[in-house]
């Protein structure tokens, strides 16, 4: 069953066409990873999914609503049904833990403070990190402080999680809790879109592989295929680039 | 170093300067050397210019009772420039309208500030509100472009004449409104100040754009700024002595009605000595604000 529905967006920055004709169906329940060289459109694409970036032109369905154009659904109903986790965590530093996790669902008055708080300390437990409940965000480490975005995105249950490169800001030795915390998500049947070229990690966990290249949708392949038989030397290169990267 | 610009000298300098709006020119640069020994250790205390002014007062003192025919004489016409009448507490009640009428401002100028600068921040964050933005900047400019003791007898003479205002309140907010547009700018800087990605994450997770400048913008910039806040109630404070224009009886115009009755200027130097010392300790205040800053911002970088 489908839950997004990409069709033909485009966007650009002055001249620089960032988006072009790019499209693309989700189903329930898959985990997509998108990769490709820097500069190649891999963030605006996620960032028009929730419309922190407006397109130019296209239509985004969610559900078979359309959320983009004339009698798309209102802005903040659209973020709500979609989680976003970013590289740089951007957690609330005047916020303890919980506080960050319960700040949309109270203040959107989803839930009350109490009933929040217990499900903030469900969350945490989900991503390992209950004692952290009462904790500021100064005191966590990288790895953690993007685990607490990442029960902060799920306190409002939304039906797809966006990840823009989680992990390329985090320490090596901070990658894979973050990365098991998204298996976990991605075994247990959430809709996942995440930008990484963490390789072994996309291999294990995504459904299929997106690759973008200037703005297009070069490739949607399988995991197993695209690493196994990259259909073309430009792939090639970029899967050679990026594993001598973690090489060293 | 002046009342106006104490955190200027900070070495590793203190966030107020980040925001580079400051309501008189900084005289930014001017301190800084950090090495040094007690002296120089010493004379950035918070207690080094409490501890001069001190002892210039006393100073001044002592000459005072030692010139002008004796201690005796000078007590005599003390007690005749202050006691008589009860002339002292018009200089206390004067105080009490001075404080007032500064917390009124400081308040009105707060929530003032507050409303235009989010109002020039959701334009530029592409809110259609081109006529609000409109009137928030010609209000900016218009109110940093006259002089506050027009502004004041305008609103006072103008705007409240026929309205059952107390003077007190009316300077009150005739200040307050002045001290908006600054406020604004303090403020504006301060939300600028705040990283981006925290709206958006904000705004992610659903919260509408001013549900999430509230929770999440506003409570960091307020930390931001809080230096150059306090600052601009320094200002502000000393800024109210205009206040006798439209005859509020404040500190400095009741300090002048002791001098005409009496032809004695004495009055009009413990007025500003009182000015001083509430400068002083709201300086006090502003360092205490400061390190308290500087140590939370330790604590973030030890991870
Ligand atoms: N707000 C903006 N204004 C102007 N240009 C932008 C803006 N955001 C992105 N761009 C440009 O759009 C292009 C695509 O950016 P995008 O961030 O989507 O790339 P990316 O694939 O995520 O790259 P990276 O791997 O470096 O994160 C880049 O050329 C970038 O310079
Ligand atoms: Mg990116």
């Amino acid at each position: 069953m489908k839950v997004i529905e990409v069709r033909s967006i485009s966007k650009a920055y002055g001249d620089n066409l960032v988006l072009d004709e790019v499209s693309l169906e989700v189903r329930r329940g898959e985990t997509i990873a998108i990769i490709g060289p820097s500069g190649s459109g891999k963030s605006t694409l996620l960032r028009c999914m929730n419309r922190l970036e407006e397109v130019d032109s296209g239509e985004i369905f969610i559900d078979g609503e359309p959320i983009t154009g004339r009698g798309g659904r209102r802005l903040d109903q659209v973020r709500r049904r979609m989680g976003m986790v970013f590289q740089q965590f951007n957690l609330f530093p005047h916020l303890t833990v919980a506080g960050n996790i319960t700040l949309a669902p109270v203040s959107l008055r989803m839930m009350r403070p109490d009933a929040a708080r217990e499900r903030a300390r469900e969350l945490l437990r989900q991503v390992g990190l209950e004692e952290k409940l009462d904790s500021w965000p100064d005191q966590l480490s990288g790895g953690q402080k993007q685990r607490v975005a990442i029960a902060r995105a799920l306190a409002m249950d939304p039906e797809v999680m966006l990840f823009d490169e989680p992990t390329s800001a985090l320490d090596p030795e901070m990658v894979g809790e973050v990365l098991r915390v998204m298996r976990d998500l991605s075994e247990a049947g959430m809709t996942m879109l995440v930008v990484s070229h963490e390789l072994a990690f996309v291999r294990q966990a995504a459904t299929r592989v997106l690759f973008m290249d200037a703005g297009k949708l070069a490739v949607d392949l399988p995991p197993a295929e695209l690493f196994d038989n990259p259909p073309n030397q430009r792939i090639r290169d970029f899967l050679d680039a990026v594993q001598q990267k973690d090489a060293v | 170093m002046t009342a106006d610009g104490p955190h200027h000298e900070l070495p590793g300098h203190s966030v107020s300067d980040a925001t580079g709006v400051s309501r008189r020119p900084s005289r930014a640069g001017a301190g800084a050397a950090l090495s040094g020994g007690a002296w120089t250790r010493f004379s950035r205390s918070p207690w080094f210019n409490p501890l001069v002014v001190t002892l210039l007062v006393g100073a001044g003192v002592v000459y005072f009772f030692m010139t002008g025919g004796g201690p005796r004489a000078r007590l005599e016409r003390l007690a005749e420039v202050y006691l008589t009448q009860d002339r002292w507490r018009w200089l206390l009640s004067g105080l009490g309208s001075t404080l007032v009428l500064t917390l009124i401002a400081a308040v009105t100028g707060v929530m003032i500030g507050l409303v235009l600068s989010v109002i020039r921040m959701a334009w530029r964050a592409g809110a259609p509100i081109a006529l609000l933005n409109l009137f928030a900047e010609t209000y900016v400019t218009v109110v940093r472009g006259t002089p506050v003791t027009v502004q004041l007898m305008i609103i006072y003479f103008g705007l409240f004449a026929d309205l059952p205002v107390s003077r007190v309140l009316a300077a009150g907010l005739a200040f307050g409104i002045n001290s908006g547009a600054y406020v604004a700018e303090i403020f504006r800087a301060g939300i600028e100040s705040v990283d981006g990605g925290q709206m958006e994450a904000a705004r992610s997770l659903g919260l509408p754009y001013l549900l999430a400048m509230r929770k999440v913008v506003l409570p960091q910039a307020f930390r931001n700024v809080l230096p150059t806040l306090v600052n601009e109630f320094i200002t502000l404070l000393k800024e109210t002595a205009v206040a006798g224009y439209i005859a509020v009886e404040d500190l400095t115009r009741e300090a002048n009605n002791i001098r005409t009755k009496t032809f004695d200027i004495g009055p009009l130097y413990v007025t500003a000595l009182i000015y001083l010392v509430l400068v002083l300790l709201l300086t006090l205040l502003l360092r205490r604000v400061e390190r308290k800053l500087r140590e939370g911002d330790r604590s973030q970088v030890n991870i």
